[in-house]
């Protein structure tokens, strides 16, 4: 891979993610440690180092249609690991806030689903309700069947509450919510 | 120990379902070491992997909605889990490193906060705090020989500016502690390999695989058991274990501790206040072998 002429290049896409810079995403020259450390790099249509580039040459509508920034894990190897202290996972995170429902990859789209009934739950009860959870997911990823056989094993051994289990402060969590969706980038 | 230490504990949602046993266990050892625990009322989700994975801003409110009503107190907030122990170091860091962060975190949240509360993981107090002498002091079984893998996973160890360890690739914290109960910890290189927890449920052959590489690396090295520190890393360890089996057709028969149940099992406690009949994976033959070694005079 040769060296970039940044004369010729619109830096305009790593500006929009990451407007103070302090990601780091133009520091990248592509030595690959990030990716050779990647535990989903089998996974993936895009390797960490490559999404860091797709973002510094500005393809954005690829980068955002691409399935690679849903199957990071979120590990931090990358960025603890990046010689230039490039913040990788957190470019990842700034390209799922803006990426749109319909550019979701299918094979993916589970993530994104899961996500935000996480989120819901979490904004209703300000804990997490695992067995409802688990259900709204399983109805919307129309996934009902996998890991039901765990579920009375693990009620016997308490590890699923039947009831959920509710924080007092859920009216200040929906103002914390409010806000900040509305605030956030999207 | 001349006086009683005293922590804000943050146990967070999975400590109160899946991983109950990590809770009772850190709750029994912590009382056994003269440790006080007093649980953050009315806590909320620390927003996990969902929150940082979709709105940046909604990912510093939530841990910091829990820092903000802790700084009322004041004590060190103690974290168990690994991923809300993360979410937690990295919201405070925000705020703390940067006042236009901080005003709007306040706005949102609506309390003043300025970072400066000391987020602590349970393992790190342990360590440092309550110290490797102490807890020597208490043991009363012996775990001679008996080989540990420790698993510390992602989120204790990395980022760097995170990490409670001097060396994010190689930690030593876990191992240490298992020293110091007498136990053997064994050199292994997936010490802090992902196993796959942000995608348990959305992608579990995933996580299977993962997993899967990390306990047949730990029976590899020669191990015996697992020891963890991250409730989502025991459930994929443990609670798949048989999954990873079946899929590649060999026994593991890996019990998959909380670093502080086998703490617990070396101070003599009650193996229900551990919470050990919670573990998936079957420890019946370590804790014979525990037993058995106990009671032979040769003791440690």
């Amino acid at each position: 891979m040769s060296a970039l002429n940044w004369q010729k290049i619109d830096t305009g896409f790593a500006r929009e993610l990451d407007p103070t810079g302090q990601l780091r995403i133009l520091s990248c020259y592509q030595c690959k440690k990030c990716s050779s450390g990647c535990p989903m790099e089998r996974d993936s249509d895009l390797h960490p180092h490559q999404i860091i580039r797709m973002v510094q040459i500005g393809r954005k509508e690829e980068t955002l249609r691409s399935k690679g920034i849903w199957t990071c894990v979120s590990c931090q190897t990358c960025v603890t690991r990046c010689p230039m202290d490039v913040n990788t996972p957190a470019v990842i995170d700034a390209l799922r806030a803006m990426a749109s429902r319909a550019e979701i990859p299918k094979s993916v789209r589970q993530v994104s689903l899961f996500n935000r009934i996480f989120l819901e739950w979490a904004k209703r009860l300000g804990r997490i309700y695992e067995l409802g959870m688990m259900g709204t997911f399983k109805a919307g990823s129309l996934n009902l069947f996998s890991d039901m056989e765990k579920f009375p094993m693990m009620l016997r051994k308490g590890k699923l509450r039947i009831l959920p289990h509710l924080s007092r402060r859920r009216s200040n969590l929906r103002r914390v919510f409010k806000r900040t969706i509305k605030k956030g980038p999207k | 120990m001349t006086e009683k230490m005293s922590y804000t504990f943050y146990p967070g949602c999975s400590l109160h379902s899946t991983a109950r046993d990590y809770r009772e266990s850190s709750e029994a050892v912590c009382a056994a070491l003269g440790v006080e625990l007093v649980e953050l009322p009315d806590w909320v989700c620390c927003g996990a992997t969902a929150a940082h994975a979709t709105n940046e801003k909604l990912a510093l409110a939530l841990p910091l909605e829990n820092l903000s009503r802790a700084a009322e107190v004041g004590r060190d907030v103690v974290v168990a889990c690994a991923a809300c122990f993360n979410r937690f170091r990295v919201a405070n860091l925000a705020v703390r490193n940067d006042r236009v962060v901080r005003a709007e975190m306040e706005e949102i949240v609506g309390r003043p906060y300025d970072g400066s509360l000391r987020v602590r993981h349970i393992l790190e107090i342990l360590l440092h705090d309550v110290g490797l002498v102490s807890i020597r002091r208490h043991v009363r079984k012996s775990l001679r020989s008996l080989k540990v893998a420790c698993y510390y996973g992602c989120l204790l160890a990395r980022p760097r500016e995170v990490s409670i360890f001097d060396d994010p690739e190689n930690p030593r914290l876990m191992d240490d502690c298992m020293d110091a109960i007498g136990a053997e910890p064994i050199e292994w290189p997936h010490k802090t390999e992902c196993c796959g927890a942000a995608y348990s449920l959305t992608n579990p052959d995933m996580a299977i695989r993962l997993s899967g590489d990390i306990l047949f690396m730990a029976k590899e090295a020669g191990a015996d058991c697992v020891a963890v520190a991250c409730p989502l890393c025991q459930s994929n360890l443990d609670l798949r274990q048989r999954d990873i089996e079946r899929q590649r057709n060999e026994v593991l028969g890996l019990p998959v501790f909380y670093f502080t149940q086998l703490m617990g099992i070396a101070f003599g406690l009650s193996e229900r206040s551990l919470g050990i009949q919670r573990l998936v994976v079957n420890p019946v033959e370590v804790l014979k072998r525990i037993a058995e070694q106990s009671r032979s005079p040769a003791l440690r």
